[in-house]
């Protein structure tokens, strides 16, 4: 190696990659047909020695590297920090510890067998929980020097300059995080009318078993009543609760125009007494000159509506559709000839 | 070496000045006086950012990002050979660029992320995993355009000497130069380089207030290191990655494992063809013999004899 020139054992250095990639390649179909080209003959070889590639780690090497292309400059031409990650803050923490039940709750359901620390949705967001928290203890130990410093820290919001990302990708960007919002919300109004549904059925089959109780009670009631075993009908009043509750509390007006409807129409129609022949007519129907209040009149023109659509045959064959029908044939027919 | 002695110097008095006592003119000044010129950027870094030939598009992205993020760099047309890679420390001297990225594509799948020292060295490769660009909706932070970042990194890169030296290459490279012209004035992101995994994520925060709320900007990469060279694109080997596998023998494996799964299933087949008898079982005739049923269940002539003995 001492031997070769320089700038080849550098070239050597980086792309012996590519040449471990090659040796691999060298695979026993290769050697057959080396074999059957005569390029191979038998008893000539043997199997190479495996080579252990050996690591390099020259530290002297890489430590005297460092302090050589290393530059003194002050801390504000670098702004560079090797900090520990800030602690974890409560909020940040609860969102970890949430971020986990709620990911464990939907797998377990799927898988019986998952386990958190496996999972790597949630190892994922814990990893860049970790970055995110050494960025923030950075950004909070910078600030700190900067305005020692008295230098400018945070962006104003009403400072216009050029940004990385064009106002037409944060359109974009804000959109799709309005849409995500919508999402959510939307889902969780789902699920709410979801419980409320659930909650709302269980009380409404409640309500139908208490009225079907009810009425069964009221006509055993009855019916003891009927047989003679009870005097009282004190439970028809109770009764009355159950459609009072339903349809609430009639006002003393309506009672009192229920009970004017009722004797109007017991004076009318009678109460008791027999119910037989009273649609029949007598002597004293006959004699009356009023007009029966059914009867209809005649009504002019609609037998003949239409009247000449299938021509004059058509009329005639209606005869009885009366003579309105025919007069306005005629008026249509005066009207086709005015025309000509 | 000669330019680095300057340079060190300059660092010096620029140390002095730093601190910069509030300015007060003279009262009275001579007119022959000359004007003494006020020199603030002194670290005057530029880096190169360009890459091979046959780049992904993401990958193209992952490149123009930094380019957007980094007001101090140069960017160059694509370069064509892929074999000479000491031609691009005279591309960069001709740019007038003293630090370089360098982006090396194979397969057109494989990334390789070169960042070197021009003069002198070190260089480092690393292969480029997991890119995010700045592009995706997901990331929904912003900042100026050219802003000067602070640089966030593990207490890991002290634990070692390549990682150390690692450290430094990335803070000068990756740096905004203080009083750089094109750069702002507000420190409003953070790159945070952490070590998992022995290799570096890369993630880029918007800060959005003082107490150290963040919100990601994007790009995001994972560098996996593979060598550390002496010389710019070349020279000895400080230190190589033991842990390191190339992508195509990852590839290679993968497409063995999945072959075994065809030729085992093919294997099985011709075996149990191998194994199959080939007329059908036949017992033993004198099985037939002792074949008996109770008295209770025989039918017809069965009755005659099936019987049982009377004791």
């Amino acid at each position: 190696m001492v031997a070769i020139a320089d700038s080849d054992s550098e070239e050597m250095e980086f792309s012996d990659i590519d040449e471990m990639e090659e040796a691999e390649e060298d695979s026993d179909e290769e050697l057959q047909r080396k074999f059957e080209r005569g390029e191979l003959k038998p008893g000539l070889y043997r199997e190479a020695e495996k080579v252990v590639k050996e690591h390099k780690n020259n530290v002297s090497g890489l430590k005297s590297k460092l302090e050589q292309f290393r530059l003194e400059l002050p801390w504000i031409e670098r702004l560079d920090f090797t900090l520990e990650a800030a602690p974890i803050a409560p909020e940040l923490n609860a969102e970890i510890i949430e971020h986990g039940q709620t990911r464990e709750k939907r797998m377990r359901s799927q898988n019986k067998y998952f386990t958190l620390e496996d999972d790597p949705v949630h190892n994922d967001f814990v990893r860049e929980m970790s970055f995110y928290r050494q960025a923030q203890s950075t950004v909070l130990e910078g600030y700190k020097k900067l305005e020692e410093l008295n230098l400018p820290t945070v962006r104003p919001s009403d400072y216009f300059a050029e940004m990385a990302k064009s106002d037409e990708h944060m359109q974009k960007v804000r959109k799709r995080l309005m849409q995500k919002q919508v999402g959510q919300q939307i889902s969780e109004r789902v699920k709410k009318i979801r419980e409320i549904k659930k909650y709302g059925k269980k009380v409404q089959i409640e309500v139908e078993q208490q009225k079907h109780k009810e009425k069964r009670e009221m006509l055993e009631k009855i019916k003891k009543f009927r047989k003679g075993k009870t005097d009282s009908i004190d439970f028809l009043e109770g009764g009355r609760s159950l459609r009072d509750g339903a349809g609430g509390n009639r006002s003393k007006k309506d009672l009192k125009k229920a009970a004017f409807k009722r004797t109007f129409k017991d004076k009318k129609y009678g109460f008791g007494g027999k119910k037989r022949n009273i649609k029949r007519n007598n002597i004293k129907d006959t004699k009356d000159e009023r007009p029966l209040p059914n009867m209809r009149k005649p009504r002019g023109g609609k037998g003949g509506r239409g009247g000449n659509k299938k021509g004059p045959m058509g009329a005639n064959v209606r005869g009885k559709g009366g003579k309105r029908g025919g007069t306005r044939g005629m008026v249509n027919k005066n009207k086709g000839r005015s025309r000509k | 070496m000669g330019k680095r002695k300057r340079e060190r110097a300059e660092a010096k008095k620029a140390e002095e000045v730093n601190p910069l006592p509030p300015v007060v003119p003279p009262l009275v000044r001579d007119s022959e006086e000359p004007v003494k010129k006020k020199r603030k950027w002194t670290n005057k870094q530029r880096v190169l950012v360009f890459a091979s030939r046959g780049m992904s598009f993401r990958n193209r992205h992952l490149m123009e990002d930094l380019r957007t993020l980094m007001p101090h760099s140069k960017s160059e047309s694509k370069k064509e050979n892929k074999d000479n890679l000491r031609v691009i420390n005279e591309i960069a001297d001709m740019k007038n660029c003293n630090k370089c990225i360098y982006f090396e594509n194979r397969k057109k799948k494989d990334l390789y992320m070169w960042v070197a020292n021009v003069k002198g060295g070190p260089s480092i490769k690393f292969h480029v995993l997991n890119a995010h660009t700045m592009k995706e909706l997901k990331m929904t932070g912003n900042c100026l355009k050219a802003s000067r970042p602070l640089l966030s990194f593990d207490t890991a890169f002290d634990s070692h000497p390549h990682w150390a030296l690692m450290k430094e290459l990335l803070v000068q490279t990756f740096s905004t130069p203080n009083q750089l012209p094109k750069s702002q004035p507000f420190h409003d992101h953070v790159f945070c380089f952490s070590i998992l995994d022995n290799k570096i994520w890369f993630r880029n925060y918007e800060v959005l207030d003082t107490d150290g709320k963040l919100s990601e900007i994007g790009p995001r990469f994972v560098l996996n290191p593979i060598k550390v060279f002496d010389g710019s694109f070349g020279g000895e080997t400080l230190w190589d990655n033991p842990q390191f596998v190339t992508p195509n023998t990852i590839r290679s494996l993968k497409k063995k494992q999945e072959s075994f799964k065809y030729t085992d299933k093919v294997r099985q087949k011709e075996e149990f063809k191998k194994r199959k008898p080939k007329e059908p079982f036949r017992g033993d005739p004198t099985n037939d013999i002792f074949q008996t049923k109770a008295p209770e269940e025989a039918v017809n002539e069965e009755k005659q004899i099936f019987i049982r003995k009377k004791v």
